[in-house]
């Protein structure tokens, strides 16, 4: 068997043609991974600069009258931001310099006491401890100093606001030492949770709704991440996380573009799909079209084992190319320098975060991608055997793999329920998982059942054809 | 001798048109046999369905014991052919042709295949691509790989199409070598009777899909000499020769043709020396003979013809 299998991986490969699939499945991976690659990381950033904070200036000037102290407080600010040269200061993004979101708190925390904006009747020392500190703040800025900064925020805030939480957690995690560290990123999530947590501590426990347990979550995998500085990672993705949902993503989100790129590179495996059915609809109808069946059957060697040594060659070749799809995916990430190769899996199970390799994450959906695929060669080998002619096997194999899905969404449209039992209905297995069925209630357990009779089936008819003798 | 092929009542059907009637043949080893017949006479059917690739409608077949229904594997075992044209994969050189056989048989070195490509003269170009080949050297690819495995049965389906006459010369010879010396059976189909003249021990005549006649060559030899038998003469003062022979030898008839050619006839009972004893008396009369040639009047395809004349005009 295992001769009769080299055999075909010999045919294969002594034609041209395969090489010419080869390349386009390399070219097709690789340049997919470079467009996403590139698509995400150029976007480009607006950044408020010295000329627009310049203009702001002159318009306000110009149409803000003497009475109104709030634009007069603008008026000021706009001044201390071209004399410190810090232009990003009205600018609320993960991007904003600490240095901008330190005059913008001067200003709004500080400077507005001062000056009782709103006219609220702030007292002499309250006045005169906000001056402090809005002067210690404009003097950080000028040294750069973050720590310092963080500090005067502690000390001067009231302990029940949200940016007083902000910056003691700051300052608890120890990174106020460094503007720059990413964990700076962490401590929104953190604050959050803890406040959600905070807010159900008097309850009993039968009574914490889930909202309890997913702030527990976010706020335990935050603190794992804080305390190992792990910085890329995938988690199980919140129901209520925007960005999952509008990726597609409905199972994980992806805190690291390295294996998410990985991830979206399971769509390749339907080159290696095509590139299989194109061969599949050769092996054996090619065999008859060349007059070359009379040579391979005039060996003391069952029919069945050839039919079987051919599929095998089939099944072990997706593999291998998927197999290689993945490769090829995770290498030229490599190259292309996508960030989190590191990344980890993580999740919060029974009070405690478990952290697993994404590797493993990553794998299933190309293993989906992998049974269907493995599904639409079963259908173009057996037409291959059957039929005897290879432009019927690939033309009805990638039209099935094409216009399968439409197909489907076009029966469940119209309300054809048995459009479940039709092979196309039941692969993408992934999104069946997902729920994502157009069909109700629709199983994996039933699709993957589906799929195993039909495959039965053509292995069956196939199996028929080629043992016909009428050579 | 053993029978190496047993064919037993053969009836092969294509839809309603009966292709195959009752097609009855004993193969002996050692022996080359001609399997004879004109287009379409079903000569390519019943050998397909002798190496398993057609199915059988009804009657047996066995090879060296086995049968090939029953046991394809063990009757497989013992047979090398080719089936019509000798297809092998035009994208591999003949030698990745001869290894993918080679796999799928049993103790086969690579000493065998090199012996094998030496003795159908494929040396030089066995590393080509098929692509390139000639039709007469996918001929000898093919019956290399039909060769591989010393099998006890050989069959080739029209093996000299598109041969050159060296070709046919050496396939010829090695050939009637596997047979007469190392005892294979050898089965060859064609619808040239001068072709197998030269190459076979026995002849099957199939007409229509029915065995009209098996025969050696020497019975067709025989067959084909007819009642008589003609002599042409080149001699000096024929006239004068000929009055002579017939006033002495009253049974001869013929006419003379020229000042110094005549033609006799005389019954082909009277024996292959009765030609000697007529040259003895013209010599011995003074006539000079310059040639004494046979005419034979009628060739083994003749008798072929004959055998299958109603089929020789319609393709059957
Ligand atoms: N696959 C087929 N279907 C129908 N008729 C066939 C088929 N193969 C051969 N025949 C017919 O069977 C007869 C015998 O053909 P064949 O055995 O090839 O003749 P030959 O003696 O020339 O090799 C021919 O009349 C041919 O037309
Ligand atoms: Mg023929």
């Amino acid at each position: 068997m295992l001769k009769l299998i080299y055999n075909e991986y010999q045919k294969i490969f002594c034609r041209k043609g395969t090489y010419v699939m080869l390349a386009l499945l390399l070219i097709g991976t690789v340049g997919f991974q470079f467009l996403i690659n590139r698509l995400t990381s150029n976007y480009y950033y607006w950044l408020p600069d010295q000329a627009y904070v310049e203009s702001e200036l002159e318009w306000m000037k110009e149409t803000t009258d003497a009475s109104d102290s709030m634009g007069q407080m603008q008026i000021a600010m706009y001044e201390a931001m071209l004399e410190l040269e810090v232009y990003d200061v009205e600018y609320w993004s993960d991007d904003q310099s600490w240095q901008g979101e330190a005059l913008s708190n001067a200003f709004y925390e500080f400077y507005y006491i001062v000056h009782d904006v709103d006219e609220i009747g702030y007292t002499q020392s309250e006045k005169e401890t906000a001056q402090k500190a809005f002067d210690a703040i404009i003097d950080c800025i000028k040294t750069g100093d973050y720590s310092g900064y963080c500090h005067i925020m502690v000390d001067n805030l009231e302990p029940s606001s949200y940016s007083y939480k902000n910056y003691s957690t700051i300052i608890q995690y120890g990174l106020d030492k460094n503007p720059e560290d990413w964990r700076l990123e962490l401590v929104d999530t953190l604050v959050d949770a803890e406040q959600t947590l905070d807010f159900y501590k008097d309850w009993n426990e039968e009574d914490y709704p889930d909202s309890y347990y997913t702030a527990l979550e976010k706020y335990e995998i935050a603190n794992y991440r804080m305390t190992n500085n792990i910085r890329y990672c995938v988690m199980n993705a919140d129901a209520s996380d925007i960005n999952a949902i509008i990726g597609g993503e409905a199972d994980y989100t992806y805190n690291t573009p390295f294996w998410d790129n990985v991830d979206s590179g399971s769509l390749m495996v339907t080159l290696v799909s095509i590139m299989i059915i194109v061969i599949a609809g050769g092996i054996i109808a090619s065999e008859f079209s060349q007059g070359t069946i009379k040579f391979l059957l005039l060996n003391p060697v069952k029919r069945g084992k050839i039919y079987f040594s051919k599929y095998l060659t089939l099944l072990t070749l997706t593999a291998f190319l998927t197999a290689v799809t993945l490769g090829l995916t995770i290498l030229s990430n490599l190259i292309f320098g996508a960030e989190g190769s590191d990344a980890v899996y993580l999740t919060f199970e029974n009070g405690q975060v478990v952290s697993r390799s994404v590797f493993a994450l990553t794998l299933s959906p190309y293993l989906f991608a992998l049974v269907d695929a493995i599904v639409t060669i079963t259908l173009a080998f057996m037409i291959s055997s059957f039929m005897r002619s290879s432009a019927l096997s690939i033309g009805l194999s990638v039209g099935v793999l094409l216009a399968g899905s439409t197909i489907t969404a076009i029966l469940a449209g119209f309300g054809f329920d048995w459009g479940r039992y039709l092979l196309f209905a039941n692969t993408g297995l992934n999104s069946i998982m997902q729920g994502q069925s157009l069909f109700p209630h629709h199983s994996l357990s039933f699709a993957v059942g589906n799929i195993i009779v039909h495959m039965v089936v053509f292995l069956l008819i196939g199996y028929d054809g080629f043992t016909r003798k009428e050579v | 001798m053993n029978a190496a092929i047993e064919i037993r009542g053969l009836n092969k059907y294509f839809g309603k048109r009966q292709v195959l009637n009752n097609v009855t043949m004993t193969l002996n080893e050692g022996e080359v046999f001609g399997f004879l017949g004109p287009n379409g006479a079903g000569k390519t059917t019943t050998i397909k369905m002798i190496v398993g690739l057609l199915a059988i409608d009804s009657g047996t077949i066995t090879v060296c014991g086995h049968d090939v229904e029953k046991d394809f594997v063990g009757a497989m075992e013992c047979m090398g052919g080719i089936v019509e044209n000798p297809e092998t994969y035009k994208y591999m050189t003949g030698l990745q042709n001869l290894r993918q056989y080679a796999r799928m048989r049993k103790g086969i070195t690579q000493e065998r295949i090199m012996e094998v490509v030496e003795l159908v003269g494929l040396s030089n170009r066995i590393n080509e691509k098929v692509s390139k080949y000639s039709l007469g050297m996918k001929q000898r690819l093919g019956l290399a790989q039909a060769l591989l495995h010393h099998p006890k049965v050989l069959i080739l389906d029209e093996p000299t199409n598109g041969l050159d006459p060296a070709g046919i010369k050496s396939l010829r010879d090695i050939l009637k070598k596997l047979a007469h010396q190392e005892g294979v059976c050898v089965l060859v189909s064609s619808h040239m009777m001068s072709e197998m003249e030269l190459m076979c021990d026995r002849v099957g005549i199939i007409m229509k899909g029915s065995i009209v006649d098996v025969k050696t060559i020497d019975e067709l030899v025989a067959q084909s000499r007819g009642t008589t038998l003609t002599f042409h003469y080149h001699v000096e003062k024929a006239a004068e020769a000929f009055e002579a022979l017939k006033e002495q030898f009253t049974e001869l008839t013929g006419h003379v043709m020229d000042d110094t050619h005549f033609e006799l006839t005389y019954s082909s009972e009277l024996g292959d020396t009765y030609i000697g004893r007529l040259n003895h008396f013209l010599f011995s009369d003074n006539f000079t003979i310059y040639t004494v040639l046979p005419v034979t009047n009628r060739h083994l395809e003749d008798v072929f013809l004959e055998i299958t004349a109603e089929g020789g005009e319609q393709i059957a």
